[in-house]
């Protein structure tokens, strides 16, 4: 017998697939932006939500992902909007996530040490969405670097 | 005794997870990690070294380069946990402490000591129980949180 997740992957909606991406990209213009209210649009409320940042570093709610926004936006110069690509999606009945690579440049203008590296960037994300009443949100994302080094053992 | 209704499903999902430490952390156990990994090649398998793999066989093979050029005095350890369960999709996060060391005769794929990391598992419910079917693990930042957070 199979599961619903199983029948879920392989109807592959595609109405249901386009609705998350739609979420998806919301996500890649509020972070690109930093903007905190564009992010309120795709970020689930739970103050328990987990987001593992680029940085290493992990912050916990929409308020902490708004006030790192906040903290950004006016010290981070954009030279290459970041780009996602590779996108994969997947939906089982109220969840959904896509993984994805992505490219960006960005250069730290603020006056404070730089937490990020300037220049271009290739890392890779991961997003977890569930479906409520009023669509789909974002519910967990974890973003880490791209290693440009060939694969160890010729995989 | 519990009253949540998801305390046993939790329970599940959570020995599938712990299930995948003790293969990585028992000399990379390709066997067990089969029992625990979905087996559709498509999947999508991040790796703390920042590459991608797709499906269990990649995997195993990464580790099967990996069993004879790195020891782990210390094995991972989770901890943080977080899990959450929603139908037949469930999905763990955490944060991870090990500490290994490269004994291969190549240059070193990576650094000796303590490795702080953090670890995204989904899983889904197959006939046969939790599988997971995508996994994303990174370094986790011992520094300070920019901007106060």
């Amino acid at each position: 017998m199979e599961s619903n997740a199983e029948a879920s992957r392989r109807i592959g909606d595609d109405a249901t697939r386009q609705e998350v991406l739609k979420v998806h990209q919301g996500y890649v213009a509020a972070s690109i932006a930093c903007d905190a209210d564009l992010l309120a649009q795709v970020w689930d409320p739970d103050p328990s939500d987990v987001h593992f940042a680029l940085s290493g570093h992990t912050y916990q709610g929409l308020a902490h992902l708004q006030q790192i926004y906040g903290y950004y936006r006016p010290q981070l110069e954009i030279d290459v909007p970041c780009e996602a690509f590779d996108e994969d999606v997947e939906v089982a009945d109220d969840v959904a996530w896509v993984t994805c690579s992505r490219f960006g440049s960005t250069r730290w203008v603020g006056q404070t040490p730089p937490p990020l590296a300037d220049g271009p960037q290739l890392y890779r994300s991961t997003e977890i969405m569930v479906r409520g009443a009023g669509g789909w949100q974002v519910v967990h994302s974890h973003f880490s670097p791209i290693s440009q080094e060939p694969r160890p053992g010729d995989i | 005794m519990t009253d949540d209704p998801a305390f046993g499903e939790r329970s599940q999902v959570l020995e599938r997870h712990a299930a995948y430490l003790t293969a990585n952390n028992s000399s990379s156990d390709s066997a067990l990690l089969r029992r625990v990994w979905d087996a559709d090649p498509n999947n999508v398998y991040f790796n703390m070294g920042g590459h991608t793999y797709h499906g269990v066989e990649h995997w195993s093979k990464l580790w099967d380069f990996y069993a004879t050029r790195i020891v782990a005095p210390i094995g991972y350890t989770s901890y943080d946990q977080r899990v959450q369960v929603r139908g037949d999709v469930a999905w763990v996060t955490c944060h991870r402490y090990g500490y290994s060391k490269w004994i291969g005769e190549e240059p070193r794929r990576q650094p000796d000591g303590p490795r702080l990391s953090r670890s995204t598992e989904i899983l889904v419910r197959r006939a046969d129980g939790w599988r997971t079917v995508h996994v994303h693990f990174s370094t986790a930042s011992n520094q300070a949180r920019p901007g106060g957070i």
